[in-house]
């Protein structure tokens, strides 16, 4: 018989044995029912929670629209609303999603932080992990394979049936060729039903356009990540010295990568690199800001050199005699000192997480499921990047959206009546309201090189483990 | 007592218990160490943010207390509000890192500054970070499920069986014998983990700490007494490894989980939102709108601040003030709301305790450890009773024209949190006992397994 005859005939024969088994006729429709109902679950949430939020967003534009006639330093103090609006897979990975504030106020002088979780409530009790399809497959499969996969070749040794087999001429790299095709199938099965009902739910609801690519990649990834447990399985189903063993074995491994590193990396990370709690953070920015400059103060030597330098640039000797309004002066300038120490400091609070990311990185290197956990959130938008994304580009939307009205104040309102004056509404209802552009795909996997490389490695050098052992080079018989 | 002994060798020589017990130690004990710094490091930010205010308070007191304008005071000075850590914050984070337990607080409009989201590293989230509870909750019953389950199994898998079970009139007495010793084993292990919660944490030997100790035994003995039931059923060393993970995992991680998504389906998607947004709206129309009769609608409602002088031309602090707190007035009903539906969801979950004894166990170390939703809101609640406090003291400024002095800095409120001290700990063991006796029952139907020696 040809090679591919014999895996053939071995995946024929391992699928025969799955579908007798009672095991994976209980788990699987059980497991398929847990997963759809749970993703049925978060994509009506999510379908209401995007209206509401486009409810909320409405609501705020038409308020800013109808503003009445303002004090442009007014409009900047009433700011405005940004809203995070969920990607439109996070039905199946809801990756940071429930545990991140999504409403964001706008408003002058000031940065604030996301307020309000898509629920209140708490989400402190899962402690293996956000309940999601995504968590299924990731944490669950991987079980489902090892219950039906464990004795896949220590059952045939124990009973005798591998010697016989290999006498027949099958060699061992067959053997597991065939198995391996035959868990893969019945992987791909699985997947492969939870797929076509997600699809079904996206063709069903107006919500925003999916981007198939992303949806795609999901699959592959789930896949490979599969593939990569069943490898993992066969390889402690060889060697073990039982069944058993081999059982044993596999549940330690799956407990030590999946519930215990994960944890492990962050609190390790968390104890080398703190990070401040919101208060301190803020106290610190405040006393910071007050250092560079404080535009209430009159003898601030920051702002009276800067009050000698706009004079000079005018060539006049008092800010009455400016051309401009000098107050929206100071508060462009002072807006700017805020928005810079705020960066700069934002910007080293992200390095920290960084360096905490960096250690789980280091981590995920032994463990498929923070690779693939990782990469899953990624492509489907739902990522701690996503997040800080979101308020990045709100903070720039932010800066943008108060010194323009800064300006408005400098060229539009005359100091003398700075305080009674009121702009006519024209002038910020042309005003752009703040709009997420959506991250492209490149966008969600930079810097993820190197865990994509470290996934491949991972699912080639097992699958390459199949085709290089044999009888010949010890494998136990 | 020979056979204990003998017992105790047998068990004492095998690697893999060994190396299991030892492996749960540490990690204990690393959880234990990590665990309460997270509640030092908090305290040490607690501690700048008073320094920070110190100092400011000291720069306006450089400037002397007749130049201040108590309105300017109220405006920037942040007052901080901490939910203090309970004893066992360490030891059982609970929902802590869900809110901000340290606000700055100012005598702006309240409902605003209540709802902002802690800093973290936000990919940590979604995995968690260690603590004893979680050791004790999820990782402990895999532990006695490796000790424990096959037991039996191996023994007839090895052949063995037999010839252990010659050398007793009674085999089951040896199987129990073995129950026993690793139960004890654990406890042992488990009560030098408690002695080091007592040398790390501030925990002090009392009610509380043998409450804990009575508690984790408990919950010990629920896993112990499921994996009896388990070779009870007397089958295969896969069959009892898969029904014991299979029931573990339905208990620890899809009943949660599906309990979120139930409590998820009982509340209106964001609609909190409102609270901020009504509010604000609320606030800023009040600029364009005549401000001598909405301060006369505030005096209305607040007849004790109502003998104030009229509005002058210009900006006057009491006016601005009164709209900000009414502002709050305004979302009070949606406040209520909120307030409502999150005790409402707590009381869901605690009916449905009995559902899994993980959910039961995590309820009430929350509970006891100060960190659950009750507490929180409680300190929501207090500081709302804060801010009417410092109200009360810069009113009089405000609205009376009294005349601020050196003195009145250190009259400034203070803000000291009051951990609520309900205890859930009644009803939580009652439902566990249902859960218990519900086990119990299982094991008694295959009573003729466990006093016969029938095995």
């Amino acid at each position: 018989m040809t090679d591919t005859k014999m895996i053939a005939g071995v995946f024929r024969h391992e699928l025969q044995k799955q579908a007798r088994s009672r095991t994976l006729r209980l788990l699987g429709p059980l497991l398929l029912l847990l997963t759809l109902l749970v993703a049925a679950a978060h994509w009506q949430q999510q379908r209401d929670f995007t209206e509401m939020q486009a409810h909320w967003q409405a609501e705020n534009d038409a308020a800013w629209q109808a503003q009445p006639d303002r004090h442009p330093h007014r409009v900047a103090h009433y700011g405005t609303m940004a809203f995070r609006t969920l990607s439109a897979l996070n039905f199946l990975d809801a990756g940071v999603n429930p545990f991140v504030g999504n409403a964001l106020f706008l408003e002058a002088h000031r940065q604030n932080s996301s307020h309000f979780r898509q629920y209140m409530h708490s989400t402190a009790y899962m402690g293996l992990g956000y309940l999601s399809a995504a968590t299924i497959i990731l944490v669950l499969w991987p079980l489902v394979l090892v219950t039906i996969a464990f004795a896949s070749i220590s059952q045939e040794r124990e009973r005798g049936t591998l010697r016989l087999l290999l006498s027949m001429g099958v060699s061992l790299r067959q053997l597991w060729l065939g198995k391996a095709a035959a868990y893969l199938l019945i992987s791909l099965l699985f997947l492969l039903m939870i797929f076509a009902i997600a699809l079904l739910f996206m063709a069903s609801g107006a919500s925003a356009a999916v981007d198939m690519t992303r949806l795609f990649g999901l699959f592959v990834l789930y896949l490979g990540y599969s593939l990569i447990w069943i490898m993992l399985i066969l390889t402690l189903s060889q060697y073990a010295a039982s069944s058993y063993q081999a059982l044993l074995q596999a549940v330690l491994l799956w407990a030590v990568l999946v519930v215990m590193l994960p944890k492990l990396s962050f609190s390790l990370g968390a104890h080398w690199y703190p990070m401040p709690d919101r208060a301190s953070f803020e106290a610190q920015l405040e006393q910071l800001i007050a250092e560079v400059g404080d535009s209430h103060n009159p003898d601030d030597p920051h702002f009276s050199a800067f009050r000698q330098s706009v004079l000079d640039e005018y060539g006049v000797s008092s800010v009455e005699d400016l051309p401009v309004n000098w107050r929206g002066l100071v508060m462009t300038e002072g807006e700017r000192i805020t928005s810079e120490v705020f960066t700069e400091q934002y910007q080293q609070l992200l390095q920290q997480a960084e360096r905490q990311n960096r250690l789980f990185r280091g981590f995920a290197l032994l463990s498929p499921y923070m690779l693939t956990a990782e990469l899953s959130s990624r492509l489907a938008a739902s990522d701690a990047a996503s997040f800080y994304y979101f308020e990045v580009q709100a903070e720039s939307y932010r800066y943008e959206l108060i010194q323009q009205l800064n300006q408005l104040h400098t060229y539009e309102v005359d100091l003398a009546h700075d305080r009674q004056t009121r702009l006519s509404q024209d002038f910020w209802q042309n005003f752009e309201m703040f709009e997420l552009p959506e991250q492209s795909l490149g966008q969600s996997l930079q810097q993820g090189t190197a865990l994509i490389v470290t996934w491949l490695v991972w699912l080639l050098l097992l699958s390459g483990l199949g085709g290089r052992y044999n009888q010949s080079r010890g494998a136990r018989v | 007592m020979q056979s204990w002994k003998m017992e105790f060798r047998l068990l004492w020589r095998s690697r893999m218990s060994r190396m299991f017990l030892l492996a749960y130690l540490i990690l204990a004990l690393l959880a234990l160490y990590w665990g309460q710094q997270r509640v030092d490091r908090e305290q040490t930010f607690h501690a700048q943010v008073v320094e920070q205010t110190q100092q400011v308070l000291a720069s306006y007191q450089a400037e002397g207390a007749e130049a201040l304008d108590p309105g300017y005071l109220g405006y920037y000075l942040f007052m901080p509000v901490w939910q203090t850590p309970e004893v066992w914050a360490g030891v059982i984070h609970g929902e802590r890192h869900e809110h901000p337990v340290q606000l700055r607080i100012r005598l702006l409009g309240l409902q605003g500054q209540l709802h902002a989201s802690e800093i973290h590293n936000i990919s940590a989230l979604a995995y968690g970070h260690l603590d004893l509870a979680f050791v004790w909750l999820f990782v402990m019953p895999l532990l006695i499920g490796a000790l424990s389950v096959n037991l039996l199994a191996e023994e007839k898998m090895r052949g063995r069986w037999p010839i252990i079970a010659a050398q007793s009139s009674n085999a089951v007495v040896i199987l129990w014998r073995r129950l026993l010793l690793r139960f004890g084993m654990l406890a042992i292990v488990n009560s030098v983990v408690l002695l080091a919660v007592l040398l790390i944490t501030p925990v002090s030997f009392g009610i509380s700490w043998l409450l804990v100790a009575m508690l984790v035994l408990l919950y010990q003995l629920f896993w112990m007494v499921l994996a009896g039931w388990i070779i009870s059923l007397k089958r295969q060393m896969a069959f009892n490894t898969l029904l014991y993970l299979c029931i573990w995992l339905i208990l620890s991680f899809v009943i949660p989980g599906v309990g979120y998504l139930l409590q998820a389906q009982q509340q209106q998607a964001a609609e909190h939102i409102g609270m901020m947004t009504e509010q604000r709206q609320y606030m800023h129309d009040r600029w364009d709108s005549d401000r001598q009769a909405d301060l006369d609608n505030y005096l209305q409602r607040f007849p004790e601040w109502a003998d104030t002088a009229p509005l002058g031309e210009g900006f006057d602090w009491k006016w601005y003030f009164a709209m900000q707190h009414m502002s709050d007035l305004m979302v009070e009903d949606r406040v209520e709301d909120y307030r409502q539906q999150r005790l409402k969801a707590l009381q869901l979950q605690q009916a449905f305790l009995w559902s899994s004894p993980v959910l039961n166990l995590q309820t009430l170390l929350n509970r006891m450890a100060g960190n659950d939703t009750l507490a929180h809101q409680a300190f929501l609640d207090q500081v709302i009773a804060y801010h009417d406090e410092l109200r009360d003291f810069y009113y009089p400024f405000l609205f009376h024209d009294a005349s601020f002095s050196e003195a009145d800095f250190a009259r400034i409120p203070a803000f000291v949190y009051q951990a609520p001290k309900q205890s859930f700990l009644l009803m939580g063991l009652m439902q566990f006992a249902l859960g218990f006796v519900l086990l119990l029952g299982l094991l008694l139907s295959r009573r003729k397994h466990w006093l016969e020696s029938d095995l």
